[in-house]
């Protein structure tokens, strides 16, 4: 199968098979999902106050630190962009923030169905769903403004300038919760706020089903899809520089 | 490309199925009960049993029975020490001071080992089940103001007869009526069988029996069987007083923590997380395809010129 | 202070101020969008005082929120329109320079509408705002929003979309401001103690920075041509 890697001269780039490391990765995410569900839904005990729908948190918190690790690609292709001007920071940028906003989602969804049978409401305006719905909306304007600028250039630098802002979004729904103390969602990783509802004890089957999930959902999984991402981007790149060549050959 | 495709069909194969697999195990679901969920960290049931009015505040389940002079009470107490936490919890009720506890005793029950004291207070006969969990103690209260009676909630562990072939364990129930009566009374004070009425319904072990003490005291007892556990509701008048004090008791007592499953919910989920992948994949296997397409055809009306 | 970067600063900051005293075109635009925004609040929301204390901080920022967008995006398409950052462009002058000069021109026109609504919100919501923490709250909030806004801005007016695009990309940024802000504001005016919302302020200033740093940084990659 025919796919791309970047040339070693800058914003050329050439056409390649899949590398190894890709498809091993791909093993390895199938494996994972199988290997954490497997540990979430049968290892891990169900959970007495909460029933089993606790077992969507599995996926619910994993998710948003994949999501993190997928905006943060985004920050650092930006950066990364703006000081040495290589396009290929860039389609890191844009695929960091198209995998990043599909976990994104994910939490959001997940959080919002677990929310039915716990607080008995699907969505609530609490401080941290508000600041995570504000920083999926965040993405998907990342995504407009790209597509409103028609110079590639430009578009590049606007959106990694973007990219580089939107990032604070982020920051402010992991911090909200220790600085909106009114907030109902429960904290996992130290205490609670007083009025939090919905907490869950760490006994040693969730632990065990928490800790891969998160390290799979916070690495392997963003990784994986977006290197696809970055192979589709570089693509639809060599694509728009074959149509250039071309309609200036004609 | 074409592994992950696969790859991922295989993982919502694997999800279909474990749903299936799991609803199949859902089947013989328990009837709806409606839940209250206290916002300090509890849920119990609702009372829907004659004569019981819903009185609960944010965080704290509270159920009251006019014509019995009761009142049900559940919450949270932020505290470690369950002795403290009853304290705290019965003294947000009552004017009077505690006195000595009448039984003080712990149990261990299916969600955790409770301790239970048993007060009577001028009038007020209470009886509170104490568990500590998390930041804090739940206590479940029974408090019961007539001043003709008094109402006590025991409960303890049945006497063990012997398994059976299949490993069940066999307990005795009317052996754990007499340990409950014995507990209450103390060992002291003797107590003989006047009458008894079997109850038992729906594989639910009920009793309703009349005892007479050696001090001349008539006792009706109503009593259930659940998981090796007797539950005894103690009185010293009719037999329907304790049978209606009993069946609440019991019902917020057995139905703490229990909570309604909500397994759909779950599958709901696990569907939405599989859709958006399949949305982000599939998106990415589309603009594949139509970008390959195109470049095909670029190539071709290149190779032309 | 005679420094080139000053002096150009300086000197963006004067050609803004002249241009808006001949035609006064964005601050009475949006004094007027203001006004009408709070009227069409006090209308909408049928308020009554105790109400009123809760959501009154929370009317005065999205007005100065909304009513910034409109400044903003006609600061920046003046100079799109008439190739006045293109000129700049073309003289050695340190881009920052351009940033901070377009920056203190629009922070000056918001923060002075910002301003006038203080008065005019304390007579129709009878709730009293002309206090010197409001003030402060409302000078350092209205600086975050000019920050971003003046970036994002000089972005949007370069996109097909232009104006329209500028509320998407900057709500979701000032966020932090608008939470910092509404926080803050609802304290003072309830008269809540110190200790409850002295944070507030701080976080403001804190955000402000940040957001000064960023923006002061991006901005020469916004404007290149």
């Amino acid at each position: 199968m025919a796919t791309f890697a970047v040339d070693k001269t800058k914003n050329t780039i050439r056409l390649t098979a899949m590398p190894k490391v890709l498809q091993g990765l791909t093993v390895i995410t199938v494996l994972g999902l199988i290997v954490t569900l497997y540990l979430g839904y049968f290892n891990a005990g169900t959970d007495i106050q909460q029933g089993e729908i606790q077992r969507i948190f599995y996926i619910h918190m994993p998710t948003f630190f994949g999501a993190f690790t997928a905006f943060g690609a985004t920050v650092l292709g930006g950066m990364l962009y703006l000081a040495k001007r290589d396009d290929k920071w860039d389609r890191l940028a844009v695929a960091g923030v198209e995998v990043g906003l599909a976990l994104a989602l994910i939490n959001l969804i997940t959080g919002s169905i677990w929310a039915r049978p716990i607080w008995n409401t699907w969505w609530t305006w609490d401080p941290r769903l508000t600041s995570a719905a504000i920083m999926a909306l965040t993405y998907a304007a990342y995504l407009m403004l790209r597509s409103g600028i028609d110079n590639l250039q430009t578009r590049r630098r606007f959106a990694s300038v973007y990219g580089i802002l939107a990032f604070s979004t982020v920051i402010l729904t992991l911090v909200i919760i220790r600085i909106r103390p009114d907030t109902i969602h429960p904290v996992v990783i130290g205490a609670s706020p007083q009025n939090a509802q919905g907490s869950f004890e760490a006994t040693r089957g969730v632990v065990l089903a928490l800790l891969p999930s998160l390290l799979f959902y916070s690495t392997i999984v963003p990784i994986t899809l977006m290197w696809y991402r970055i192979r589709l981007e570089n693509m639809l790149d060599v694509l728009e520089q074959k149509k250039i060549a071309l309609l200036s050959e004609g | 490309m074409q592994k992950l495709w696969i790859s991922a069909m295989l993982v919502l194969v694997l999800l279909v199925a474990t749903i299936a697999l799991q609803a199949q195990e859902d089947e013989e679901e328990l009837p709806e009960i409606p839940y209250f969920w206290a916002s300090s960290g509890f849920n119990v049931p609702i009372l829907e049993l004659e004569g019981w009015d819903n009185q609960h505040t944010e965080d704290d389940a509270i159920y009251v029975n006019a014509d019995l002079n009761a009142r049900i009470v559940v919450t949270m107490v932020r505290t470690l020490d369950d002795e403290e936490a009853i304290q705290t919890a019965t003294n947000a009720l009552t004017d009077s001071p505690l006195t000595e506890p009448l039984v003080d005793s712990r149990i261990g029950l299916a969600t955790g080992t409770w301790t239970q004291q048993l007060f009577s207070v001028d009038d007020i006969s209470i009886s509170s089940f104490a568990l500590v969990r998390g930041a804090g103690t739940f206590v479940v209260m029974l408090l019961e103001d007539n001043p003709n009676y008094d109402v006590h909630q025991v409960a303890v562990r049945s006497p063990i007869l012997g398994t059976t072939d299949d490993g069940d364990v066999q307990t005795d129930f009317v052996g754990g009526v007499n340990l409950a009566l014995e507990t209450f009374l103390g060992e002291d004070t003797n107590f003989t069988l006047t009458n008894s009425i079997d109850l038992t319904a729906l594989g639910l072990a009920s009793v309703q029996s009349q005892y007479s003490t050696d001090a001349g005291d008539d006792l009706t007892v109503f009593a259930q069987e659940l998981g090796g556990i007797t539950y005894a509701t103690i009185t010293n008048t009719d037999a329907e007083t304790a049978t209606r004090l009993g069946e609440a008791i019991e019902t917020v007592f057995l139905g703490f923590f229990i909570t309604p499953n909500n397994s759909n919910f779950l599958y709901l989920g696990l569907t939405m997380v599989a859709l958006i992948f399949s949305v982000l994949i599939g998106s990415m296997w589309l603009r594949y395809r139509n970008v390959q397409k195109d470049m095909a055809l670029v190539e071709e009306l290149s190779a032309k010129e | 202070m005679n420094t080139p970067f000053f002096s150009v600063v300086m000197a963006i900051i004067r050609k803004d101020l002249q241009a808006e005293l001949r035609s006064r075109e964005l601050v009475a635009t949006m004094l007027l969008f203001a006004l009408l925004s709070v009227l069409a609040f006090s209308f909408a929301l049928e308020l009554d005082r105790l109400a009123r204390e809760e959501v009154v901080s929370g009317v005065l920022w999205v007005t100065v929120i909304f009513a910034s967008l409109l400044g903003l995006n006609r600061s920046m398409s003046i100079e799109r329109e008439n190739d006045s950052i293109d000129a700049m462009l073309l003289t050695p002058i340190p881009r920052s320079a351009i940033f901070v000069g377009k920056l203190v021109g629009n922070y000056l026109f918001t923060a002075t509408v910002g301003i006038a609504l203080l008065p005019l919100m304390t007579i129709l919501y009878n709730i009293n705002m002309l206090n010197l923490w409001v003030i402060a709250t409302l000078l350092l909030g209205t600086l975050g929003i000019c920050i971003t806004g003046t970036l994002l801005a000089a972005m949007t007016v370069q996109t097909r979309a232009r104006e329209a695009l500028l509320p998407i990309v900057m709500l979701p940024v000032v966020l932090p401001i608008l939470l910092a802000a509404v926080k803050a504001t609802t304290g003072i005016i309830n008269n809540a103690p110190v200790s409850d919302w002295q944070t507030w302020p701080q976080v403001l200033l804190i955000v402000d920075i940040i957001y000064l740093v960023l923006c002061l940084l991006m901005f020469s990659y916004v404007i290149e041509e």
